[in-house]
């Protein structure tokens, strides 16, 4: 029994980055939007975070600070897609590649370390016990000693389900994502609603990253992330840009990514092997999603459902 | 972003193209090399800027950024051999653009393909035959790393830039699994290949350095593009399954076969880059032996406007510049990493339509 609570444990971990990033990235998707350099703002918020909180001692402005980051990061996305009207999708890959570089010079030249910034004595966001729950016999093993932002997570992802469905704002985004003309004619303006719907998705993007270095050690190196913004991309868009979807598209790749961490630990002569299930999973429920959709499509020739997917324009 | 009369982009972007562009005089230069000029002067302006605020020596800096390539035999040859690289995984990028399709996965190919090279090379005839063998083998290796994500796009319109990133991921972890587990260097700590023998090397163009005759294949190549492109029906098909899937179809172009056929070539070019790569410069397949070409392929393919003239200039452009911050980052304070800044800026720069431009 405490096997599976062990792994639920685990799972859990490996839920919290993925399940906030794709919980923001599903309004840029929703506004037609898509952030495809969720990766980027994950990987500036993970570093100002762990400055930040080494700085300030307190891992909680940390966090607020890689909210703060993220989003700002997303920032420079919306401005090169809606000010110098750049293809969204190659400004998002441009983005994710300068965030590398960006975290690169600041980790090299700014703080002085070659590759990993491990700073001495930092304070991690608490531990949360499991209290009451302690003596179920696989929850308490599960949800004991979780890192609170799980629970930030958690809310977050409610939040924006709230926001998403049962809002004003939300309305607008789902309006401009599905019809722009229509958002137009009853005076909604789509650039606005996007541009604060990419931001939303970057501040989101925030906790992911934030989490990514500060809740088991506060170290950053430039390949932290390790595509961890791009599987919640791919979230986003299993999950058809809900609410419940992303919740379980998360939750399956947080079992991948959790599979092969715990087959790492069982010494076999295949780790590396294992190390790119997350990847695999990702490229086998898109392509799952993708066949059933074409073969829905058989039968459907209206042209209105709603695509989350991103078709490259041209 | 692929071709500046294509009409459907003026009215997205809901402005007349280029009214300040009406004068006569103005025609003559093909826009997107003013743009691409432009941007790449913006560019380096902003990196002067950073050296600038960072550098405790700025003057130094400068100078080893923008000339250090020319100081010696050696850079100046090493310019050409990364050069020679980034030409081919920017004509991947750019076979696959022109075809409406983001095949972001060429560093992947790019590293099987590699290794194919190295291991195929390993186990054949010496020279040439070897030679002959390894770069087919990472073209093919190249080619098959693409087949899966190009296979779902064409059948099932699956999102092709996702997959064939998330293969860059698992290409990474097989390598370095095939590596550890079989071919790995036993008399040495890095994860690499054992040292290839000299008669597997590319022949050398100058002495010393690393330049060497992939140049030229490379070269070859690009005018063979160019002639695909330009001058053949099945280029220009492509061209237009990309472009217009629907409007091909009504003309009697598969649009399928030709986006697959796109991809394929794609995969191709960028394993092939491998392949020169470690037969040409690092001569073993060592883990990180490619400092992110094929992502720097996707910026030069940008640059050179995604035709094979263009690419060849900007690769030359791309990689004095790299070569340039190697020296800077020896002789100054200044990391690496600034090369990885400008590529962002200019893929943001390139690709802007502000102003109706392309």
């Amino acid at each position: 029994m405490s096997a599976v609570g062990d792994f639920l444990f685990l799972v859990l971990t490996s839920l919290v980055p993925i399940l906030a990033t794709a919980a923001g990235g599903m309004f840029a998707d929703r506004a037609r939007a898509p952030n495809i350099a969720l990766d980027g703002c994950m990987l500036v918020a993970s570093l100002t975070a762990v400055v930040v909180g080494t700085v300030t001692g307190n891992p909680w402005l940390g966090l607020l600070a890689a909210i703060v980051a993220g989003a700002a990061y997303s920032a420079v996305l919306a401005f090169a897609a809606f000010a110098l009207h750049c293809d969204l999708i190659i400004a998002g890959i441009a983005a994710n590649l300068l965030a590398t570089g960006l975290t690169l010079l600041i980790v090299q030249h700014g703080l002085h370390s070659a590759g990993t910034y491990a700073p001495f004595g930092t304070a991690l966001i608490p531990r949360v016990p499991a209290g009451p729950l302690q003596d179920v016999p696989i929850l308490g093993r599960a949800v004991g000693g979780q890192s609170a932002l799980l629970y930030v997570a958690v809310i977050a992802t409610i939040v924006a389900a709230i926001v998403m469905n049962l809002t004003r704002f939300g309305a607008h985004i789902k309006a401009v994502g599905e019809s722009e003309e229509a958002a137009l004619a009853v005076g909604i303006r789509p650039v606005l609603i996007r541009t604060i719907a990419v931001l939303l998705s970057g501040a989101f993007a925030g906790i992911g990253g934030g989490y990514l270095s500060l809740s088991s050690v506060a170290t950053f190196n430039s390949d932290l992330t390790g595509g961890l913004g791009f599987i919640a991309f791919a979230a986003v868009i299993f999950g058809r840009a809900t609410p419940l979807g992303i919740t379980f598209a998360s939750l399956l790749f947080a079992v991948a990514t959790s599979v092969a961490i715990y087959l790492q630990g069982s010494g076999a002569n295949i780790q590396q092997l294992v190390q790119c299930l997350p990847y695999v999973v990702t490229v086998v429920a898109l392509a799952i999603q993708a066949v059933s959709r074409s073969r829905r499509q058989r039968f459907d020739v209206s042209d209105t459902n709603y695509v989350p997917a991103i078709i490259p324009r041209g | 972003m692929t071709q500046p009369a294509a009409p459907v982009e003026a009215t997205t972007t809901g402005r007349k193209p280029g009214d300040w562009l009406r004068a006569p005089g103005w025609r003559l230069l093909p826009m997107g090399l003013l743009q691409s000029i432009v941007a790449v002067v913006i560019g380096i302006v902003i990196c002067l800027v950073i050296i600038f605020l960072i550098a405790d020596d700025p003057l130094t800096a400068f100078r080893a950024f923008v000339l250090g390539t020319f100081s010696t035999t050696y850079a100046f040859g090493s310019m050409l051999a990364v050069a020679t690289v980034l030409v081919l995984t920017a004509l991947a990028a750019a076979v696959s653009f022109r075809a409406g399709a983001f095949n972001i996965g060429t560093e992947g190919q790019l590293v099987l393909g590699g290794l194919a090279a190295a291991v195929v090379a390993q186990n054949t005839g010496m020279g040439g035959i070897g030679q002959a063998a390894a770069l087919i083998a990472s073209a093919l290796v190249g080619a098959l790393w693409v087949a899966i994500p190009a296979w779902l796009r064409v059948r099932y319109r699956t999102n092709e830039i996702l997959t064939t990133l998330m293969f860059n991921y698992i290409a990474a972890d097989l390598a370095l699994f095939l590596v550890n587990a079989y071919f790995r260097d036993p008399t040495s700590g890095a994860v690499e290949t054992p040292p290839l023998d000299p008669t597997l090397w590319l022949p050398r163009l100058l002495r010393t350095s690393a330049a060497n005759v992939g140049l030229l294949l490379v070269i070859g190549l690009a005018m063979g593009l160019w002639l695909l492109f330009e001058r053949t029906r099945t280029g220009k098909r492509m061209e237009a399954a990309g472009l217009q899937p629907a409007f091909a179809e009504y003309l009697g172009i598969r649009s399928g076969s030709h986006l697959l056929l796109s991809l394929l070539g794609s995969g191709v070019l960028a394993g092939l880059a491998g392949g020169i790569a470690v037969l040409g410069i690092t001569h073993a397949y060592t883990t990180g032996f490619s400092p992110q070409y094929g992502f720097l392929g996707i910026t030069v393919a940008l640059i050179g406007r995604l035709k094979p003239f263009g690419i060849l200039l900007a690769a030359l452009l791309y990689s004095s510049l790299i070569t340039g911050a190697t020296v800077m980052q020896s002789a100054t304070d200044v990391p690496f990493s600034l090369v990885f800044i400008l590529q962002g800026v200019l893929i943001l720069l390139i690709t802007s339509r502000r102003g109706g431009v392309a």
